[in-house]
C-alpha cells in the first residue's frame, strides 16, 4: 500500500516535472485534480524545483483564503512539504502551495512560486436499493423491453453526479444488454424477450469515486411478466339457473409464452363494494367460471384479471373492462313487508316489496279478515293490486312503498290482513300484520334512545317485560314521509338502514310485535344532524307598544326551516344605540319588553338557536307612546280640577270681598265740586289775576293714538322754539282731571327727545293725569309771559290711586310717555293763563312748589276719548328729591268731570 | 397424460431445469414459427403444401440413439436451422431490399432470436450429457448460398422456416421423451454417468 503511495507520488512528480520544466514554476503539487470523497482527510504533497532559493521550511498551504495551520504539515524533505486537510464540504475548493517571502527573487518571481490544485468533492455511490422490474405485454407478446426502477440512497454533488446503469444478463448464454442514465427508473431493449430464460438484472451506481452494484435479480424472465388484461370477457345468465351467471373470457396472451392464473370478482350494480372469488377456485389456466349464489334479477358486474401462475411470479394485470349482466327472475323468497298508517279516517295498509322479490313484482294479493264481517259473510277473499313497477324500481335497493288499501277505523275490532307478492315466475309466503281491538293491552318497548352517530341513527331499547315480542317494527316519519324496518325480536339496539337526510327531524317510532299483533309504540325524535336555523322567527308586536313596554310575539319557525332542535331563543332590541339582548327558553313564543324609553323608536328581532348555530329572523320596528294610556286624561282631568277649584276660590273670593274688590277696583271718586283748593304762593302772594275761570290749570288730558307719534313728530317740527328752553316744560303743571272749559290743552316740553319712539309702544288710547307743582323756579323764556305762576293744591281728603304709590315705578314709565305727549301737537302753551281760570273749580289738587311761568291751554278733544291726561312731568335729574305723582290710566270709571 | 405433465413441468420445476426451459422455448418456438409461416404464405400466396424436402442434414432418427446422441442430433439440427435461417434473411434483405419492420420482419427475427435461445438450452443439455468435451456439430455440406431466382429464393426461404418448424417440434418431442432424471436434475445425471463410466 505504501509503496504504491511512494509509485503514485513518483509517477505524478515525473510528469508534474515535465509540467514544470515548461512553465518554469518551482512548486507543483501531487495529486493533480484529485476527486474527494466528503468526510475523508486528503494529503497533498507540495515540491520544489529547480531552485535552490527556498527550502521547504518557506512554503505553506492555504485553503482557498486560509492559510492551513502549520499542525497539519508534514515535511517530507528539504525539498517537499505534505499537507493533510480533511474534506467536509460539498463546495469545490482551490488548494495552493505557497512560498513565504524570504529572498528578492522571490519576491520579483512570486508566480512561479506558487501552485494550486482544485479540490472537486462528492460522494461514494451508495447501493440502490428495492430494484423492480417489469415486462409488459406488447400485442400477442411480451415487449422486449424490460423496465426497472429502484430506489436511490445516498447523496452526490454537482462535480461528481452518480450514474445508474442497468444491466440485464441472461445467465446461460452471457449476453449482456444495459442502459445507463442518472435518473432511478431505465429500460433496457432485449433482441426478444427471453421467456423462460434465466435473467440477472441489477444496477451499478458509479461515479468518480467508486462503484456499487445493487442486488441482484436473478429469475426467470416470466417473473417479470405483466400481461394484458382478459379480452373478451362476457357473462351470461342462464334461465335455469336464476342465482348463477358464467363467465367467459380470452386468454391475453399464447400458453406458449405464459401460463396464467386468474381473478374474479364482482357486485351488484352500484355497490362498489366487490366479492373475490377465492383464487384457490380460479388458479388454473381456465377461460370460463360460473358464479354461484347470486341474487335473482339483480344486475351483477364482473371483472377479471390475470397473472403469471406461477406463485410469486409476475405481476397481476389490470381488471378487465366490465361486464355487466342480470340474473334470471325467480319467485319472491320472502314475505312482502306489511306495514300500516293511521289517519284520522282510517288506517292504510302500506307495503314494500320482498326483500328477496327475485324479480319485478306485478301485483300483490290482500285479504282483510275483520271477525265481525267473518261472521257475516263466512270468509274473506283475496283482493288483487297491480302494480307497475320500472325495471329501475326492482334494481333499486331503496324498496318502494304501495298503498295497498284503506280501510275505516273501527273500534274496539281486530282487523288482520295478509298479503303476498307476485312476480312473473310465482308468489311469496302471506305476510300476516294484526291490528289489535286495544293496541294498549300490548305494552311498548321502554327506556326507548335514538341518537345520531357516524351518519348513522342509533336506536336502543329495552323490551317489554310483559309478554314475549315476535318482531319490531322500527318507523321513523319526516314531513309526511313515512319507512320503516323490521327487526328480529332479540334485538335491543339497531340502525336505521334508510336513507336519512341531514337537518330534518324524524319522528322515530318502535313498535313491538307480538305475533302480528302491533303493541303500543315509544316515540322520539332525533335528528341525523343538526344545523342552525335557516331563518329566525318573525317578531311581530301583540297589540299597540306602552310607553315603557312592548309585548312581542312570534310564532315556531316551520319545522323544516329550524335543522335542529331550537335550543332557544334571542331577542334583540336597541333604539340605535345600544343593542340589548333577552334569551328566553325554547318553548316561549312571547315576551314583553319592559324599561323602554317613552317615544322612541325601537328595532327588534329575534334569534332562534339551535347547537350547531343560529339565525336571526326579520326586523321590526315600533315606536313606544309618549304618554301611557290614561296619562293625558289624568293630566286633563288634573288641570281642568285645578282651573275649577281656583275660579271657585276666585268666585269665593269676589263674594266675600266685593266691598273691598269694589273698592280696589271701583274707587270712590270724590266730588270735586265738593273739594277745595288753596293757592298759595311762596314767594309771591296771590295775586287777583288768578284764573277767573272754576278750571285748573295744569291739567291736560291727553286722547293718543298709536299713529299719532308721527304727529308728535312733525309737531316737534312746528315747536322748535318750545325746545329751545327746555326748562319751560318743567315749568308747567298738570292737574287731575279736566273739564270742558279745558279748551286749550298744554303743550309739554321735555328735555329728552326720546320719547318720540315710545310712543309706538304705548296703549292706543291712553289718559294721563298728573298735579305738578314747580317749587320756586325762576327761570323765564324770553317769550314767556312774565305773567305769575299759579300754584294750586288739591285739598281733597280723597286718597290717591295706587299708582300714585308707586311712584317710582310709575315716574319711570310716565316720564317716557310724558315724553310723548309733551310733543303731543294738540296742546299749546298759552303765553297767558287765561285758560286756567277753571282751576279753581279743582279741590284738593296737589301742586307742588313750582311756578307755572306760563298757562296752559288745552286743546279741544274729542268727547270720546276725553281723558284725564297728565301732561307735565317731573324729570328725575332735575327734580330728584321731589315726590313725583302721577296717575296711572284710568281703566273705566274714572272719567273727567 | 404427457399434456398434464408438460403444464405441471411449467410450474415451479420449468425455472430450475433446462429441459423443461428448452421444452417450452421450443414450445414457443414452434407458435412463433408458426405464425411465421402462416404470415409468409399470406405474403407470397404460397399453398401449405407448396415446397417439401429436408434442408437439414443430421443422422436419421434411431430408437437404439442414447440420450446423448438423441440431444447432439436435435442440436445439430437445430444449428443448421439457425445458420440456414440467418442466410434466408440475408439473402431477403439483399434481394428484396433490407430496413422493413413489418410484422412478418419482427415474427422473422423473433423466430431467430428464439431458436438462438433454444439452441443455448440443447447447448446446455448436451454439455450436461456429454460433459466437458462438447461436440461441436459440423455445418459442411450445408447449402447456405441459396438459389438467386426469386421463386426458388422464395421458395427456399419457406423450405428453411418449415425445416425450423420441423426441428422445433421434433425438439419438443424429443426432449418430452427424455428420462426425466435427466430433465429434472442433469447436473446429477451427468456425475451419474461419469461415475458409470469409471
Amino acid at each position: 500500500m505504501v509503496s504504491s503511495r511512494v509509485l503514485q507520488l513518483l509517477a505524478c512528480l515525473a510528469s508534474l516535472l515535465s509540467a514544470g520544466a515548461e512553465d518554469d514554476s518551482h512548486l507543483v503539487i501531487a495529486p493533480q485534480s484529485p476527486v474527494l470523497e466528503i468526510g475523508t482527510n486528503f494529503t497533498a504533497t507540495c515540491m520544489i524545483i529547480n531552485t535552490a532559493e527556498i527550502t521547504a521550511d518557506d512554503l505553506y498551504w492555504n485553503l482557498s483564503k486560509t492559510t492551513v495551520s502549520k499542525e497539519q504539515y508534514i515535511k517530507i524533505n528539504k525539498t517537499a512539504l505534505n499537507v493533510t486537510i480533511p474534506i467536509t464540504s460539498e463546495k469545490p475548493e482551490w488548494l495552493f502551495c505557497l512560498c513565504k517571502r524570504v529572498s528578492p527573487k522571490v519576491v520579483l518571481n512570486n508566480g512561479r512560486f506558487i501552485h494550486g490544485i482544485l479540490l472537486v468533492k462528492g460522494y461514494h455511490p451508495e447501493k440502490p436499493e428495492n430494484l423492480s422490474c417489469v415486462a409488459v405485454q406488447n400485442g400477442t407478446y411480451i415487449s422486449p423491453s424490460i423496465r426497472c426502477e429502484w430506489e436511490v440512497v445516498g447523496r452526490q454533488t454537482t462535480e461528481v453526479p452518480t450514474t445508474y446503469t442497468l444491466i440485464v444478463r441472461q445467465v446461460l448464454s452471457g449476453e449482456t444488454h444495459y442502459t445507463s442514465t442518472p435518473a432511478k427508473t431505465a429500460q433496457v431493449p432485449l433482441n426478444v424477450f427471453p421467456s423462460f430464460m434465466l435473467l440477472d438484472i441489477w444496477v451499478e451506481a458509479h461515479n468518480k469515486l467508486g462503484t456499487i452494484e445493487s442486488e441482484h435479480l436473478k429469475k426467470d424472465a416470466n417473473y417479470f411478466v405483466k400481461t394484458n388484461p382478459p379480452s373478451d370477457v362476457t357473462v351470461i345468465s342462464e334461465k335455469s339457473f336464476p342465482t348463477s351467471l358464467l363467465i367467459n373470457w380470452a386468454h391475453p396472451i399464447a400458453s406458449e409464452y405464459l401460463r396464467l392464473m386468474y381473478q374474479i370478482r364482482f357486485c351488484r350494480l352500484g355497490s362498489h363494494i366487490w366479492n373475490y372469488v377465492p383464487l384457490e377456485d380460479t388458479s388454473e389456466y381456465i377461460q370460463s367460471f360460473r358464479l354461484q349464489n347470486l341474487r335473482p334479477d339483480t344486475v351483477y358486474v364482473t371483472q377479471v384479471r390475470c397473472k403469471n401462475s406461477l406463485k410469486n411470479h409476475g405481476f397481476w394485470s389490470n381488471w378487465s373492462n366490465n361486464a355487466t349482466e342480470r340474473t334470471q327472475e325467480d319467485r319472491p323468497r320472502s314475505k312482502p313487508d306489511l306495514w300500516k298508517i293511521v289517519t284520522e279516517d282510517g288506517i292504510k295498509f302500506i307495503c314494500k316489496d320482498p326483500e328477496l322479490s327475485n324479480g319485478r313484482i306485478t301485483r300483490f294479493d290482500i285479504m282483510i279478515q275483520n271477525p265481525k264481517d267473518k261472521i257475516k259473510n263466512g270468509s274473506s277473499e283475496w283482493e288483487r293490486i297491480m302494480v307497475n313497477r320500472s325495471e329501475a324500481d326492482s334494481s333499486s335497493s331503496h324498496r318502494k312503498i304501495t298503498l295497498l288499501k284503506k280501510i275505516p277505523l273501527a273500534d274496539k275490532t281486530s282487523v288482520k290482513v295478509y298479503v303476498t307478492a307476485i312476480n312473473s315466475v310465482g308468489k311469496s309466503d302471506e305476510a300476516l300484520l294484526v291490528i289489535p281491538a286495544n293496541a294498549n293491552e300490548f305494552a311498548p318497548v321502554e327506556e326507548l334512545m335514538v341518537w345520531p352517530h357516524e351518519g348513522q341513527l342509533l336506536l336502543e331499547w329495552k323490551p317489554p317485560t310483559s309478554t314475549a315480542v315476535s318482531e319490531y317494527v322500527v318507523e321513523w316519519v319526516s314531513g309526511g314521509q313515512i319507512d320503516w324496518q323490521r327487526e328480529r325480536g332479540s334485538t335491543r339496539r339497531t340502525v336505521i338502514k334508510g336513507n336519512l337526510e341531514r337537518f330534518v327531524c324524524y319522528n322515530v317510532s318502535v313498535y313491538p310485535i307480538y305475533s302480528g299483533r302491533i303493541g303500543n309504540p315509544a316515540h322520539a325524535e332525533v335528528f341525523l344532524e343538526e344545523g342552525a336555523p335557516v331563518r329566525g322567527p318573525t317578531v311581530k308586536l301583540n297589540g299597540n307598544p306602552g310607553r315603557n313596554e312592548a309585548k312581542l310575539t312570534w310564532e315556531e319557525i316551520p319545522q323544516h326551516s329550524r335543522r335542529g332542535f331550537i335550543t332557544n331563543y334571542t331577542i334583540f332590541y336597541t333604539s340605535g344605540a345600544e343593542i340589548h339582548a333577552i334569551t328566553v327558553p325554547a318553548n316561549t313564543t312571547s315576551y314583553t319588553l319592559t324599561s323602554l324609553s317613552a317615544n322612541t323608536k325601537y328595532d327588534t328581532w329575534i334569534k332562534a338557536s339551535t347547537i350547531r348555530g343560529s339565525a336571526n329572523g326579520f326586523n321590526h320596528s315600533f315606536t313606544t307612546l309618549k304618554y301611557a294610556p290614561g296619562e293625558i286624561e289624568g293630566i286633563v282631568v288634573g288641570v281642568s280640577l285645578g282651573f275649577l277649584f281656583v275660579v271657585l276660590m276666585t268666585m269665593l273670593i269676589c263674594f266675600y270681598k266685593k266691598d273691598l274688590i269694589k273698592k280696589n277696583f271701583w274707587p270712590q271718586i270724590p266730588n270735586p265740586g265738593e273739594s277745595t283748593i288753596g293757592n298759595w304762593s311762596p314767594d309771591y302772594p296771590l295775586k287777583a289775576e288768578t284764573p277767573k275761570e272754576n278750571c285748573l290749570s295744569g291739567i291736560s288730558v291727553l286722547d293718543m293714538d298709536i299713529c299719532d307719534g308721527k304727529c308728535v313728530i312733525e309737531e316737534d317740527k312746528a315747536s322748535l322754539p318750545l325746545k329751545k328752553d327746555k326748562y319751560l316744560s318743567e315749568e308747567h303743571s298738570s292737574g287731575i282731571g279736566g273739564s270742558s272749559c279745558m279748551s286749550s290743552p298744554r303743550q309739554s316740553v321735555s328735555d329728552s327727545d326720546e320719547g318720540g319712539d315710545m310712543a309706538d309702544t304705548t296703549s292706543s288710547t291712553i289718559q294721563y293725569s298728573s298735579v305738578v307743582a314747580s317749587s320756586g323756579y325762576k327761570g323765564q323764556t324770553p317769550n314767556s309771559h312774565p305773567q305769575q305762576s299759579i300754584f294750586s293744591r288739591s285739598e281733597s281728603t280723597q286718597p290717591l290711586l295706587d299708582s300714585e304709590e308707586n311712584a317710582d315705578m310709575v315716574v319711570q314709565d310716565g316720564s317716557r310717555q310724558f315724553q310723548h305727549f309733551s310733543r303731543q301737537p294738540c296742546c299749546t302753551h298759552n303765553a297767558g293763563n287765561k285758560d286756567t281760570t277753571n282751576c279753581d273749580d279743582f279741590s284738593q289738587l296737589a301742586v307742588e312748589q313750582q311756578e307755572i311761568p306760563q298757562s296752559l291751554d288745552f286743546c279741544p278733544l274729542e268727547e270720546d276719548n276725553e281723558q284725564i291726561t297728565p301732561t307735565d312731568e317731573l324729570s328725575a335729574d332735575w327734580l330728584p328729591t321731589v315726590p313725583v305723582s302721577s296717575y296711572m290710566p284710568q281703566l273705566g270709571g274714572y272719567r273727567p268731570q | 397424460m404427457s399434456e398434464r405433465r408438460t403444464r405441471r413441468g411449467t410450474g415451479s420445476d420449468l425455472s430450475r431445469t433446462t429441459a423443461a426451459r428448452a421444452a417450452a422455448i421450443a414450445e414457443q418456438l414452434h407458435h412463433e414459427c408458426a405464425i411465421l409461416l402462416e404470415l409468409y404464405r399470406k405474403t407470397e400466396n404460397f399453398p401449405a403444401d407448396v415446397a417439401d424436402g429436408r434442408l437439414v442434414s443430421v443422422p436419421p432418427p434411431s430408437s437404439q440413439l442414447d440420450t446423448r446422441d438423441k440431444l447432439w442430433r436435435l442440436h445439430s439440427a437445430l444449428l443448421q436451422c439457425r445458420s440456414l435461417l440467418e442466410r434466408a434473411i440475408a439473402k431477403e434483405e439483399e434481394e428484396l431490399g433490407g430496413g422493413r419492420k413489418g410484422e412478418y420482419e419482427n415474427q422473422r427475427k423473433m423466430v431467430k432470436e428464439r431458436l438462438s435461445l433454444l439452441l443455448i438450452n440443447t447447448g446446455e443439455l448436451l454439455k450436461a450429457a456429454d460433459g466437458p468435451a462438447i461436440l461441436t456439430p459440423s455445418l459442411e455440406g450445408l447449402e447456405l448460398d441459396g438459389p438467386t431466382i426469386l421463386f426458388e429464393l422464395k421458395l427456399w426461404v419457406y423450405r428453411i422456416f418449415k425445416e425450423v418448424d420441423y426441428w422445433t417440434k421434433m425438439t419438443i418431442t424429443t426432449l418430452k421423451g427424455l428420462p426425466s432424471v435427466i430433465v429434472k436434475e442433469p447436473a446429477r445425471t451427468t456425475r451419474a454417468r461419469r461415475s458409470t463410466r469409471r
